[in-house]
């Protein structure tokens, strides 16, 4: 019976076929697929963030100045800590300031994520959404503040060292995988955060802590190779040290670094994703 | 089974879990494939039917007869837990209150992320724009947020939308109660034009509707198809049944 009629399509089911390929290519065919909607979203979310103050988008760039101003501060007078390879205070505020750059972006993604579906239920429940595309978006949004942080700090750089490295040209080998990370992480928590709340403040209770685990006010540059090696189980790690070596040592990557950074990457990715499309049908007549 | 059908339903079944304690929705998510840990609630059970090009079917019963539900099947946002429905084309809902509407956003704003949920590029919604606005009859109360609309306003910007947005498919869910008797005869105009190009599936409590805009109309009763039909016909032994069967207490209760 159904083979008469070859244009009717099962009502829940999404586009995309079987087998490894198909497995691999779906998420970013689909995100294609809802470009329109992606762009639609992240244009509101943004112009809408700063809507009802007078300074507006001023404050995306008010709000990192005032953090590396008091980060240097602190640094040079309040306290006397070793810094990176014998360095200034400066550059110490600078690559504390980098760390945070990407241990916020990815904090507040966390945090924000187990609550994604919930903010989004009216869409999700009265419409026909495509619930995956509230990953792209949140990513979207936090690159944005990101680079206008990366911004700022690059400014304070050349302010204080006179130059950038050339490596700093190598940043999009890092954000590719960063962005895969992210992406999974968000579908998974999302998922996860809509079937129990405790998601929400299992992140707001393990947040402040995760920040010492991760080299931001200390570096793992001069770690012993087996403490480096246990320093990656925290998948920030990776990013921070890489991002420090190309905007402030001006070396490459670890390699190793690179690699993990990678394999987690995508692994996380793909679990993300796949963990979110089938909890998916289940999260909707919960919510 | 002609080859002009727009929206068939195969033995649609939709269990609701249930859960006793909390923490059962997790436990279920997690090892739901070793040991069940909720109870089943069925809102719709054995649901078969076709619905044929150019149709209106009105879909007709008293509160928590699972009339959302199917329209939520049929538009894919929820699965059904046994059986399948499939479509064809582009479906526009306008499901309940406002079709989704973000409240700190203007009607505007509204209906730009609309038309993107329903798969309108940018440029085309922009284009439409005027007539929207026109249709809606909001004027300028579009640059506000739709948190200041009144409930009229909220669903005549949602018709709106998806009568600007070529469907093949329009799901209608109640919209039209909240409207004044202007805006519905303006929207039922529509719906009849809309039926020379589309289907359409039309729930209502307003038996006077289903009676002048659909040509069938399913009756369903405690999650069952009760009685399919003429639109009339089905109209009239609901009207009926209403008239004997009292609203008890315990409609909605949990069976196994």
């Amino acid at each position: 019976m159904k083979t008469e009629l070859p244009t009717l399509k099962a009502a829940h089911s999404r586009s995309g076929g079987s087998g490894l390929t198909a497995f691999l290519v779906l998420p970013f065919y689909n995100a294609w697929q809802y470009r329109e909607l992606i762009r639609a979203i992240v244009w509101r979310e943004l112009s809408q963030r700063f809507r009802d103050s007078y300074m507006g988008w001023a404050w995306a760039v008010i709000a990192p100045v005032v953090m590396l101003a008091v980060y240097v501060y602190i640094f040079s007078s309040a306290l006397n800590i070793a810094t990176l390879d014998g360095g200034t205070i400066k550059s110490f505020a600078l690559s504390t300031f980098i760390a945070l750059i990407i241990f916020n972006m990815y904090a507040e993604l966390c945090s924000r994520a187990p609550m994604l579906l919930q903010e989004h239920s009216h869409y999700i429940k009265k419409s026909i959404f495509p619930s995956e595309v509230l990953a792209w978006t949140s990513l979207l949004r936090s690159l944005s503040y990101a680079g206008i942080g990366l911004v700022v700090f690059l400014a304070f750089e050349i302010f204080v060292t006179g130059s950038i490295p050339l490596t700093a040209l190598l940043l999009p080998t890092i954000v590719l995988p960063f962005c895969l990370f992210v992406l999974g992480s968000v579908w998974l928590l999302a998922a996860l955060g809509a079937l129990t709340r405790d998601v929400s403040y299992l992140m707001t209770a393990t947040i402040p802590v995760w920040i010492f685990a991760t080299p931001v006010f200390y570096t793992t540059l001069n770690f012993s190779p087996t403490a480096r090696m246990l320093s990656y189980l925290n998948p920030l790690t990776p990013y921070v040290e890489m991002a420090r070596e190309i905007f402030l040592l001006g070396s490459m990557p670890n390699p190793w670094a690179y690699l993990i950074a990678w394999v987690v990457a995508v692994a996380v990715f793909y679990s993300g994703y796949s963990f979110f499309v089938r909890y998916r049908s289940i999260v909707i007549d919960v919510l | 089974m002609s080859s002009d059908c727009m929206i068939r339903c195969v033995d649609v079944g939709k269990a609701f879990q249930i859960y006793d304690a909390y923490d059962d929705r997790l436990w279920q998510t997690l090892f739901g494939r070793y040991k069940k840990f909720y109870r089943e609630y069925w809102v719709l059970r054995d649901i078969n039917f076709e619905v044929k090009k150019g149709e209106c079917i009105g879909i007709i019963g008293r509160n928590g007869a699972g009339k959302t539900t199917l329209l939520q099947i049929v538009c894919g946002i929820t699965q059904p837990t046994h059986g399948g429905a499939w479509t064809r084309g582009r479906i526009a809902p306008v499901l309940a209150l406002g079709a989704g509407f973000d409240q700190d956003l203007t009607g505007r704003e509204n209906v730009l992320i609309g038309g993107a949920i329903l798969g309108l590029r940018r440029s085309e919604i922009i284009k439409k724009f005027d007539s929207i606005i026109e249709f809606s009859g909001i004027g300028e109360f579009i640059d506000r947020p739709v948190k200041f609309y009144s409930s009229g306003m909220y669903t005549r910007l949602a018709f709106s939308i998806c009568a600007h947005i070529d469907a093949d498919i329009l799901v209608i869910d109640e919209a039209l109660a909240v409207g004044d008797e202007a805006f519905q005869a303006k929207c039922l105009d529509f719906i009849k034009g809309f039926r020379e190009r589309g289907t359409v599936l039309f729930v209502s409590h307003s038996l006077g509707h289903v009676k002048q805009l659909c040509n069938r109309a399913i009756w369903i009763d405690g999650g069952y198809v009760r009685e399919i039909g003429e639109a009339d016909i089905v109209a009239d032994s609901y009207h009926n049944a209403l008239l004997t069967e009292k609203d008890d207490a315990n409609r909605f209760h949990v069976g196994d």
